[in-house]
């Protein structure tokens, strides 16, 4: 796929929804930002097409409507089939809570998202092996038909025990109901998750039928909105990092849960290849919450479940990991005296206290606008002005109910609590993990990320900082060079030593076309075309495995044995000799590889840096006030250009810190390097 | 608070967030690195900090069970060694007599020493897959002795200074089954000591001992005090509960268990004086089980947001009789304490129902439901089916209980597995897994629903075992709110359910032919406040969606339909008046003393009393408490007693909150069931 005109990346974010486009000759990147319309994503969309200077090429869109539908509960009226005895799964689960709720004696299970009278049964069974262990009640479900039917349900959703073994009756019912429901979509588990574990593979399929027809309907919008700026084809972000065509999109919005922050992930791998760094942690810092994960030689790591508003999603996903803290995140005082920062975050109403919109508790951005880290005009280039009176009040507030008597310190002590809880997140997925963050790169993004990178990596024993250019669009950047992808699944349970690897390679060999056929109708040549095998496997007992990578020629059962073992080693620092081995799940992905522009590199610097220097005001920092602290305007630093801590960088959408014993430089790609 | 002033207040939070991390790296260490399923799985480990002293600063929360018995151990174990105790010291003890829970629970306790001084203690405890004893696992409902178990380790050092000491590992491991699997376990344990020995080496190194220690204390006492402001709250005074196991396994009567609260200012004491004396099967504990059981349950209900460390335990004293149920002494059997410890807890929360019923929830399944299929794999080998199914929570003030979900004192796990990995690995048909209508206790709040669960033996032949109970008397409603239906296993056999035990829920290695299929019902949550209160669009909702069926809401809700299944609410709101007015109630009447007859509550009635109510001498009731939890008794005929009365002696009184001369309601309950039932498919065909 190439392309002379330019690539669009657009993201909806909370607050702001943002463009990035490439221009395919120059390289130069283009940023815009609108304020986001939540009644109707797709306004702010139209508007910053409608200020294209020309005719897109491919826009690639980040969204939040599925997730936005499924956590506000804002989604379609949906009826469940299900196996004869089995239409209580989707309420019993795996009986787990799910949510924080030991000694909670009061504890509150969301109700189902399909109550339990619009939850009919078939009489139908399959078996483990696909076999028919009583073949489909037609005439029952003809009858179901004209029941569902008086119900005027906005989807259908079917999942059968065993449908990824043998997918014929769930489609027969689709057949069936399908007569009586005119254009009522009938969404099938089979199609949504073709992987064993029922309760898995129903929440998937009901999370997808519920946020179906939200979903396709702003899609058709978005389209039209594309299309009326002479835009072509429209593509979706999903939660597996590579990007999907709309129709794809419309059909399983469940795929895109995690869009947004796939983005935010995929531009910040981009700028580290640019870069020549291979491995970062990166730490996506909004106002309510932080994302951070970990890329190891390019490669995000993904995961194979997950959970969602307390529901399990059986998805390859990003492994993403949230924390609820941010620049909102509220300071507070505990019953027994104690400070504690978060979970409840201020959101933008009333906000911090420094809005000026009735806010009246201490916020982490209100601690840092006190400390001089922020200035009354850093937030969104100035548009938002701070007032430091009323985040100073809120905090003499606060430390007179702690009866404390630095304010200053205090400021800083809910920096340092909320560093904290991020630095846990990430501590989570690289030392737990068995990755030792000092081998890795700190890549902040988001508002309120380069603010907290440096004490973050200190606290992390890490010393390098890689801060890109438009930090606050990183995702709509990340949306542009996302390669398509499509990931394809089967469900293989043997033994290892009995399996036949005729059989493994022909079932990859199917997957492998099916992926072939979808790229192909999104015009993907073969050149470009690669796919990405894995089965997963584990010690017979085990109830999870470990996807481990393989190769068509290389599926015989020695070798996969010693990958595995290998793999397990690396993992949980033993291995099992003479343990039977299982495989569970064949994986492929599909991938699609888009071309990539090359960057523009950024100007050298040309001036002394001093020119960069906006003014010089008091900031606190490692306990003591800098009386004359420089702020430097980050679009005025050029290639090259070198400065020692302590010093602040501002810019449009963020601000950096940089303290003292580090020194900051501007790459040849326009990133900031900040390094102890 | 003194302490305050002494530690920065940033300080003090940065370190008692470091406390939480390491906690959960040394949880995040096991998982990775243990070979038992029950530990990796089932979580069924716990990891503390504790400070010199032996007092806890923080430990994991995945199981509740541990909570006491660690660091009551930890304190042992310094007390043991006499103060001995050296770095590279690695100490290990599974002895239940001196705070351990059961033998497969084994604890690993490491001096932490910063400067030359012992600083602080590391600890872990985790269930081993075997620890040897009479049958594979170590766990049997048959045992009647702590040598049947498996293999006692006392307070013995495994490493001392560093060095292995010699011999010691040999012949723990000779005697485990799995030795292999057993070691990596230990290994497991000592990696996640190690992982919080760098973490705490850290702390000291970034904010020095001194500071870290002051912290320590600090964070203690702030515990304390949250603990004690909300104990302050409760009206002082001495609060009772009783309370019963089905049985001990062996015999088939029940298990008295007794408790007094007594509140004084901001102090607990929690006695269990009047508790059985041990039993021969498998389900004593000791103090510190109890002491854990306590604890779950007054956290729950005096402050369940706080962290747990030595503070939160300070305002509590445990107390009981060595020799009972309660405080087992050498040698019984111990492998069935959780059984014990649940029930402690529904005593705790019976007992302060009345003084703080805003706050109270109807008894859950009270039980952990262990259920084994052995039978053939598919894949030519035997294999074991395993199940733990949860079961409805119990309705509070504001709210129903939860539909088959585990409870806030069961660790957040899967209690179920899918029915396609179970197709997969045993030759076994999961046939239905449904919410088990009309089993949650009616209410003006109702129990939450246990579930129904068939599976159906395909293979030849297999084997059932049961450990449960409450399967015979029924997790309680509060406030005026019923009982939840009990837990129920049974096996149906050609359409017929059978009983495969003669205690109810006590089953070991029933055989299964092929087509039997184990029926597998976990009980309802206890109902809250008065069903006939409940509101009647609340009712209609469960009728809708099949919660409850039209006949339990006649007969609970006293429900009234018009055409069909609306409801007329006007003939229901005088329908809710007759029952009313036709509840069975009683005269109370003073007795000096509360009696007890073969460990079980007597209820002494009139013959005449007895035949009016509809009962029978020797019946199961419950007398009801408008405030609190229901005194449950058996009734015995008495000629003494004048018709329409009932002697109740100080205790009793003090349960239902009720005094001389007032009137009290009782309701039969079933007791002990029939034993073979006809299912309801084989009566439909």
């Amino acid at each position: 796929m190439s392309e002379r005109r330019a690539a669009i990346g657009i993201d909806t974010g909370g607050t702001f929804t943002d463009l990035a486009s490439i221009d395919p000759e120059s390289g130069a990147i283009r940023v815009a930002k609108v304020p986001s319309t939540p009644a109707d994503p797709a306004a702010a969309i139209r508007e910053l097409l409608g200020a294209l200077p020309a005719a897109p090429g491919r826009v690639v869109h980040g969204t939040t409507v599925a997730t936005n539908a499924l956590l506000e509960r804002k989604g379609a009226k949906v009826a469940l089939l299900t196996t004869r005895g089995f239409r209580d799964t989707l309420e019993i689960g795996s009986t787990r809570r799910a949510s924080p709720g030991l000694f909670n004696t009061k504890f509150v299970k969301p109700d189902p998202l399909v109550p339990r009278s619009r939850r009919f049964e078939v009489d139908e069974r399959l078996m483990a092996d696909g076999s028919v262990l009583r073949a489909l009640d037609e005439a029952q479900l003809t009858a179901l038909g004209a029941e569902l039917r008086a119900l005027e349900p906005e989807v259908v959703a079917v999942c059968l025990l065993h449908a990824y073994a043998n997918g014929s009756h769930e489609q027969r019912v689709r057949e069936i109901v399908g007569r009586h429901l005119g254009d009522c979509p009938v969404v099938v588990s089979s199609e949504v998750v073709a992987e064993f574990r029922e309760f898995e593979r129903l929440c998937t399929s009901v999370i997808n039928s519920y946020t179906l027809p939200k979903m396709s309907g702003y899609l058709k919008r978005l389209a039209g909105h594309v299309a009326a700026c002479g835009g072509k084809d429209l593509y979706v972000m999903g939660s597996n990092g590579g990007i999907m065509n709309a129709v794809t999109a419309a059909a399983f919005p469940v795929r895109t849960i995690l869009s947004g922050p796939a983005g935010g992930v995929r531009g910040a791998a981009l700028v580290a290849e640019a870069a020549g760094v291979r491995n970062i942690l990166t730490c996506d810092m909004g106002g309510t919450s932080t994302d951070v994960s970990l890329v190891r030689e390019l490669k995000p790591d993904l995961i194979q479940d997950s959970m969602i508003a307390g529901l399990p999603l059986k998805l390859p996903q990003l492994d993403i990991n949230t924390v609820g803290a941010g620049g909102g995140s509220i300071a507070w005082m505990d019953v027994d005296g104690s400070l504690r920062v978060g979970p409840q975050s201020a959101g933008a109403v009333p906000g911090p206290a420094c809005y000026a919109r009735g806010g009246e508790m201490v916020t982490v951005t209100d601690a840092n606008l006190h400390l001089g880290r922020l200035g009354p005009r850093s937030l969104i280039g100035g548009a938002l002005h701070l007032d430091r009176a009323l985040a100073s009040r809120a905090l003499e507030r606060l430390a007179a109910s702690a009866k404390y008597a630095n304010v200053d310190r205090l400021a800083e002590g809910v920096i340092q609590l909320v560093v904290t809880n991020m630095v846990g997140a990430l501590r989570e997925i690289s030392i737990q993990r068995g990755h030792d963050p000092r081998e890795y790169t700190l890549l902040p993004f988001g508002g309120a990320g380069p603010l907290h990178a440096a004490e973050i990596a200190r606290a992390m024993g890490m010393s390098r900082i890689l801060v890109p250019r438009h930090p606050g669009n990183l995702s709509a950047i990340g949306l542009i060079g996302s390669d398509f992808r499509y990931d394809l699944v089967r469900t293989f349970l043997a033994d290892l030593a009995t399996a036949d690897p005729a059989r493994i390679r022909d079932a990859f060999a199917e997957l492998a076309q099916q992926g072939r056929a979808l790229l192909e109708a999104d015009g993907f040549q073969d050149a470009s075309i690669r796919f990405d095998l894995a089965i997963d496997m584990r010690y017979q007992g085990q109830a999870f495995a470990l996807p481990v990578p393989a190769q068509p020629d290389y599926l015989d059962v020695d070798r996969l044995a010693q990958a595995f073992e290998q793999l397990y080693v690396q993992r949980y620092g033993f291995r099992r000799p003479g343990h039977r081995i299982e495989l569970v799940v064949l994986r492929t992905a599909a991938i699609g590889v888009v071309q990539r522009h090359a960057l523009a590199p950024a100007p050298r610097q040309s001036a002394p840096v001093v020119e960069a220097l906006k003014e010089c005001r008091p900031v606190y920092l490692d306990g003591a006030w800098q009386r004359d602290c420089p702020i430097y305007d980050r679009d005025r630093l050029g290639a090259e250009a070198t400065l020692r801590g302590p010093a602040i960088i501002e810019e449009f959408g963020s601000t950096t810190v940089v303290p003292q014993g580090w020194s900051a430089s501007v790459d040849r790609w326009g990133n900031l390097r900040v390094e102890s | 608070m003194a302490t305050t002033d002494t530690i920065d207040l940033i300080t003090l939070e940065v370190i008692q967030q470091f406390i939480i991390a390491t906690v959960r790296e040394m949880r995040a260490t096991m998982i990775k690195t243990a070979h038992s399923s029950i530990i990796y799985e089932g979580l069924d480990f716990s990891c503390a900090l504790l400070d010199a002293d032996a007092q806890l600063l923080g430990q994991s929360e995945s199981s509740p069970a541990h909570i006491m018995p660690l660091p009551s151990q930890v304190r042992q174990a310094r007390e043991f060694f006499a103060g001995v105790l050296d770095p590279g010291d690695v100490i290990l003890v599974n002895d239940p007599y001196t705070s351990g829970t059961h033998l497969n629970d084994v604890a690993m306790i490491v001096p932490f020493h910063c400067d030359g001084e012992l600083t602080a203690f590391v600890a872990t405890r985790a269930h081993w897959g075997d620890i040897g004893g009479m049958y594979p696992g170590s766990i049997s409902g048959r045992a009647t002795e702590i040598f049947q178990e498996g293999v006692r380790i006392p307070f013995i050092k495994v490493y001392r200074k560093g060095e292995p000491v010699p011999g010691i590992q040999d012949l723990l491991f000779a005697n485990v089954r799995g030795r292999e699997d057993r070691e990596g376990d230990f290994h497991a344990m000592l990696a996640c000591c190690h992982t919080a020995q760098v973490r705490l080496t850290e702390l000291m190194q970034r904010f020095g001992a001194t500071t870290v220690r002051r912290a320590m204390r600090t964070l203690i006492a702030r515990a304390e005090q949250r603990m004690r402001a909300a104990i302050s709250r409760i009206i002082p005074g001495t609060y009772y509960y009783e309370d019963y196991l089905d049985s001990d396994n062996v015999g088939t009567r029940p298990v008295l268990i007794c408790v007094a609260v007594t509140v004084q200012a901001d102090e607990l004491l929690v006695d269990f004086a009047g508790s059985s004396a041990q039993v021969r099967g498998p389900v004593n504990c000791s103090l510190a089980v109890t002491a854990t059981g306590a604890f779950v349950a007054l956290k729950a209900l005096l402050d369940p947001q706080g962290h747990i460390n030595e503070g939160a335990f300070k305002p509590v004293t445990v107390k009981a009789p060595e020799g009972t149920v309660t405080n087992a002494r050498f040698p019984a059997a111990v492998g069935g304490f959780s059984e014990m410890r649940r029930r402690i807890e529904s005593l705790v929360i019976g007992a302060l129902s009345a003084a703080v019923p805003t706050y109270v929830a109807g008894d859950h399944k009270g039980a952990s439901n262990h259920t084994y299929i052995g039978t053939e794999g598919t894949r030519g080998r035997s294999s074991i089916f395993y199940e733990y199914p949860a079961g409805g929570t119990g309705g509070f003030l504001e709210h129903d209980g939860a539909d088959a979900m585990r409870a806030w004192d069961e660790g957040d796990f899967s209690s179920i597995q899918p029915a396609e990995v179970v197709e997969h690995e045993h030759a076994l048909l999961v046939e239905s897994c449904a919410l088990r209508s009309d089993s949650g206790g009616a209410g003006g709040q109702r129990g939450g629903l246990g579930l129904r669960r068939v599976v159906r033996l395909l293979g030849r032949e297999g084997t059932f075992s049961e450990l449960s109970d409450r399967c015979i008397l029924q997790p309680f409603g509060v406030c005026g709110g019923h009982a939840g239906e009990p837990n129920r296993f049974v096996v149906e056999r050609n359409g017929i359910e059978i009983e495969p035990s003669d205690i109810p829920g006590k089953v070991s290695g029933f055989p299964l032919h092929r087509g039997d299929a184990v029926v597998m019902e976990s009980a309802g949550g206890g109902g809250y406040g008065d069903p006939l209160g409940r509101a009647t669009s609340m009712v209609a909702r469960d009728l809708a969606e099949g919660y409850v069926t039209p006949a339990h809401a006649e007969a609970h809700y006293g429900i009234v339909f018009g055409g069909g299944h609306r409801i007329d609410e006007r003939a229901t709101a005088a329908r809710r008046d007759r029952l009313r007015a036709a509840r069975r109630t009683l005269a109370i009447l003073g007795a000096a003393q509360d009696e007890f007859a073969e460990g079980r509550r007597v209820c002494s009635l009139a013959a005449s009393t007895i035949e009016r109510l509809g009962a029978k001498d020797g019946a199961h009731v419950e007398l009801v408490s408008p405030r609190g939890a229901p005194l449950r008794a058996w009734i015995a005929l008495c000629a003494a007693v004048a018709d329409g009365c009932v002697p109740i002696g100080p205790k009793g009184r003090a349960i239902l909150g009720a005094g001389e001369g007032d009137a009290v309601e009782l309701r039969l309950l079933p007791g002990r069931r029939a034993a073979a039932r006809v299912s309801a498919a084989a009566m439909q065909s």
